[in-house]
């Protein structure tokens, strides 16, 4: 991939080859589209890109949808992520990024489970203004990433967790996010006919 | 000990071996390839004309809208190819004329690319019909609806790597690139056993927005857009013993589209009509007979809209009625088959007002033969009549000048057969065929050795070398020319595809050409496309709902000019193509939703059809697909 440095394809290398690794290894534990995990987080942006020269990233908030999937676990999840601009003659900007994800996940004892994967997506960049609109004031591209995560909690109910992902977006000067979140989720069992939508 | 039997069979089947893709039945000695619904739908196929991607040989594009299909290894607007007619395009048995100088108009077809149940391609002279489709056929079959109600709905949308995003007001901004979609389509229909009727309407829009497009030929608007939508309908009937089949549809297309022949793109609006009736029924004893008779029409404006810099100069009328009568008649082993062609080709220049048509008559003689281990088919002898006619505005004269040329085809074949376990065969066959000298006198030979062998089953290997001799008069635009363009070309195919289980297809095949002895203008033609190309896709349903697809195409740097025009830059040269696609399906809703994520070209390695043409980076497209009941 032209632009991005040999650390960044290990780190990539690294934890999609360890997530397939663990998940192969490990099997599938729990039926595909059995359980549904909702989640919302906290997230806040950690990269230096020549993004990051031109606004200042705020606290944002994601939610997320997690299954069982054949394999790993798969997951849809939006993310608000609200940025302001660094000069003043900037305007302020949105970026609304929907990603598909896909985890490995290993218990690692009974309160603590590591999940590792990848995601692919688009993000929407939003500029706002209060002036006359004479230009466009949307501009989105494609994404794609891996992220590691940490969680707190039993296998049913509530449950926190740290997560990081490292984010790289297609545009003609390449974006790389490092995005942080802490999130709180709740397991239930999939409703009989949203599971048969899903299978 | 090895039983060998060896069997002679000359055979008219004026076609070559198809190595991309499945590799035939054994003892077909059609070798064709077919690409099934299953695997349109996996290489991410979502429109018309992206059938021509993956049709093998080389295909050739500038915007993604204008295709061309090269089996013959000589590029449209290339000058060996002018004056030569395009890869035959028949849909149910009816042929289309999508052909804009040179270049396929494949979207304009009167189907939309989910009617499509599999695409069968002849990759070379083939005749069908009573007509000789000279540079290859490709046919597309449609489904049927049979069983009660169904409504289909689909929707797709994509984009390309590269969007300035929020760069856009800051001194890092850089153009906006192309966008795929929203395509949309849906159909209703209704059918029994008996008859069925579909109704389908679709809409597709593609940005041409790529910086090399818009310096090259000077189209400084940014949103680009192309659109191509209409209407089609298709009524079909069980009948006198054999299935009849009525085809209506509509369309238009806006927008910029490149005239291969031209060497340019124009700003353009095409109005496109197609009506056609085709079938088989049964006739006396065990006749069978073939017909289809069509008429198109095509209405070619400048587009109204766009920017005087970039709007057309193109303006025509044309039209083009087409029937054909094919009996066949089995006689022991041999099945014969004689075919009339008729077909009128018209041509109004919109600011002049008269028309220009030509129609000829075709007679074809064929006979095949099947055996247990070998199929083939034999002689050809054809006699073409034709005649060219121009009416002026006021005048109405026509003018009547009757030719007649003979076309010949032949295939000689020697089959060879090891032990019943297994399977393999050496094939060698020559053919030639001449056209009318109506048209610039084209004579073309070739031979082919070919080899294949099936492993286990499911699981074949093909090899085969080709050399041809292509001698092409000059076109009228280029009679200036030094003599005829004549020249060899030397070829090397192989392909292989195993399917393990029902879950798991691999397919893989591999093509090289290279001149040989040619003049100076048909070597450069022929460099013009890529020497060496690779295409395989494996494709993994691990359940039942989920389907994963990986598709690699490989392909060779190209040089020459296709326009023979030295004063093109070698710096313009295509690139060589690495191009790797991952596909994955996902069924919901018990199969009734159908969602599909492409990841294309995810190298982002440089991926260009013609060395004119816009790059096509990394992509990712989304689609859906809802079935009801």
């Amino acid at each position: 991939m032209p632009g991005r440095s040999v650390g960044q394809r290990c780190l990539c290398l690294i934890v999609i080859s360890t997530a397939t690794a663990v998940s192969l290894l490990q099997g599938q534990s729990a039926e595909p589209f059995s359980t549904l995990e909702l989640s919302v987080s906290a997230t806040g942006d950690l990269g230096h890109d020549p993004l990051h020269r031109h606004w200042r990233p705020e606290p944002g908030v994601a939610v997320r949808m997690t299954t069982p999937f054949y394999l790993g676990l798969a997951s849809l999840a939006v993310h608000r992520m609200p940025y302001t601009p660094v000069q003043p003659d900037q305007l302020d900007l949105g970026a609304l990024t929907a990603t598909l994800e896909w985890n490995a996940a290993r218990r690692i004892s009974g309160w603590l489970e590591g999940r590792a994967g990848v995601q692919v997506g688009h993000s929407t960049f939003k500029f706002h203004t209060q002036q006359e609109r004479t230009f466009i004031l949307e501009e989105s591209e494609l994404l794609s990433g891996v992220q590691v995560a940490l969680l707190l909690g039993r296998a049913s109910g509530w449950n926190l967790s740290l997560s990081a992902a490292h984010q790289r977006v297609y545009t003609s000067t390449p974006i790389r996010l490092i995005v942080a979140s802490i999130s709180a989720g709740y397991l239930v069992s999939t409703p009989s006919w949203l599971r048969t939508i899903l299978e | 000990m090895i039983r060998r039997r060896t069997r002679c069979i000359t055979a008219a089947s004026a076609t070559v071996l198809s190595l991309a893709g499945a590799p035939d039945a054994e003892g077909q000695v059609l070798s064709r390839t077919v690409l099934t619904r299953a695997e349109l739908q996996a290489r991410g196929v979502h429109r018309v004309s992206q059938i021509a991607q993956w049709v093998g040989g080389w295909s050739s594009t500038v915007e993604g809208i204008a295709w061309n299909a090269s089996f013959d290894g000589i590029m449209a607007g290339a000058e060996p190819a002018r004056g030569l007619p395009p890869v035959e395009i028949v849909i149910d048995g009816q042929r289309m004329d999508l052909d804009l100088l040179g270049g396929l108009l494949l979207d304009t077809a009167p189907v939309a690319i989910q009617q499509v149940d599999s695409v069968v391609i002849t990759p070379g002279p083939v005749l069908a019909g009573g007509a000789m489709a000279s540079r290859g056929e490709v046919r597309l079959y449609t489904r049927t609806v049979t069983q009660g109600p169904r409504a289909e709905g689909w929707a797709r949308f994509g984009s390309e790597t590269g969007d300035p995003g929020p760069y856009q007001f800051t001194p890092l901004t850089t153009p906006n690139v192309d966008r795929i979609g929203l395509d949309l389509a849906a159909l209703a229909g209704y059918g029994t056993g008996g008859w069925n009727a579909e109704v389908a309407v679709r809409s597709l829009e593609q940005s041409v927005t790529d910086p090399r497009l818009i310096q090259r030929f000077n189209t400084k608007e940014l949103q680009a857009y192309t659109t191509v939508s209409g209407p089609s309908v298709k009524l079909g009937v069980e009948a006198l013993g054999g299935r009849h089949t009525l085809l209506w549809g509509q369309s238009r297309q806006d927008g910029f589209v490149y005239l291969f022949g031209r060497g340019r793109m124009e700003r353009l609006t095409l109005g496109h009509a197609h009506l056609g009736a085709s079938g088989t029924f049964s006739g006396p004893g065990p006749t069978s007979v073939v017909y289809h008779a069509s008429r198109t029409g095509r209405t070619v404006l400048p587009d109204s809209i766009g920017s005087v810099q970039a709007r057309g100069t193109l303006r025509h009328e044309r039209r083009f009625s087409n029937g054909s009568v094919e009996v066949l008649r089995p006689i022991g082993s041999w099945t014969a088959s004689v075919a009339l062609d008729v077909n009128e080709r018209a041509v109004r220049p919109v600011s002049s007002g008269g028309w220009r048509g030509r129609a000829h008559v075709a007679l074809q003689g064929e006979a095949s033969r099947a055996t247990e281990s070998s199929r083939g088919s034999f002689a050809v002898s054809m006699v073409r009549g034709e005649g060219g006619a121009t009416a002026g505005r006021l005048t109405s004269v026509a003018e009547w000048r009757p030719q007649a040329a003979q076309t010949f085809a032949g295939r000689v074949s020697v089959w060879q057969q090891l032990p019943e376990e297994s399977s393999a065969w050496i094939d060698r066959w020559v053919r030639g065929d001449t056209l009318s000298p109506s048209l610039p006198r084209r004579s073309f030979a070739r031979g082919e050795l070919g080899f294949r062998r099936a492993l286990t089953p499911g699981t074949a290997v093909e090899v085969a070398g080709t050399y041809g001799y292509m001698r092409s008069g000059p076109s009228d635009s280029a009679r200036t020319a030094a003599g005829d363009l004549r020249g060899g070309r030397l070829g090397f195919r192989a392909a292989a595809h195993a399917d393990p289980s029902p879950r798991l297809h691999v397919r893989v095949s591999y093509e090289s050409v290279a001149p040989f002895h040619a003049s100076e203008d048909m070597h450069d033609a022929m460099r013009s496309l890529p020497h060496q190309r690779l295409d395989g896709s494996v494709l993994y349903a691990p359940v039942e709902n989920l389907r994963l697809s990986l598709l690699v195409l490989l392909q060779g740097a190209s040089t020459g000019s296709p326009l023979g025009n030295p004063a093109v830059p070698d710096s313009d040269a295509t690139p060589a193509m690495r191009r790797v696609d991952l596909s994955m399906e996902k069924w919901f809703w018990r199969r009734h939703v159908r969602a599909q994520l492409i990841g294309a070209n995810i190298f982002n390695s440089p991926e260009r059809y013609h060395r004119f043409g816009a790059q096509f980076d990394r992509r990712m497209i989304l689609g859906a697909a809802v079935t009801l009941p």
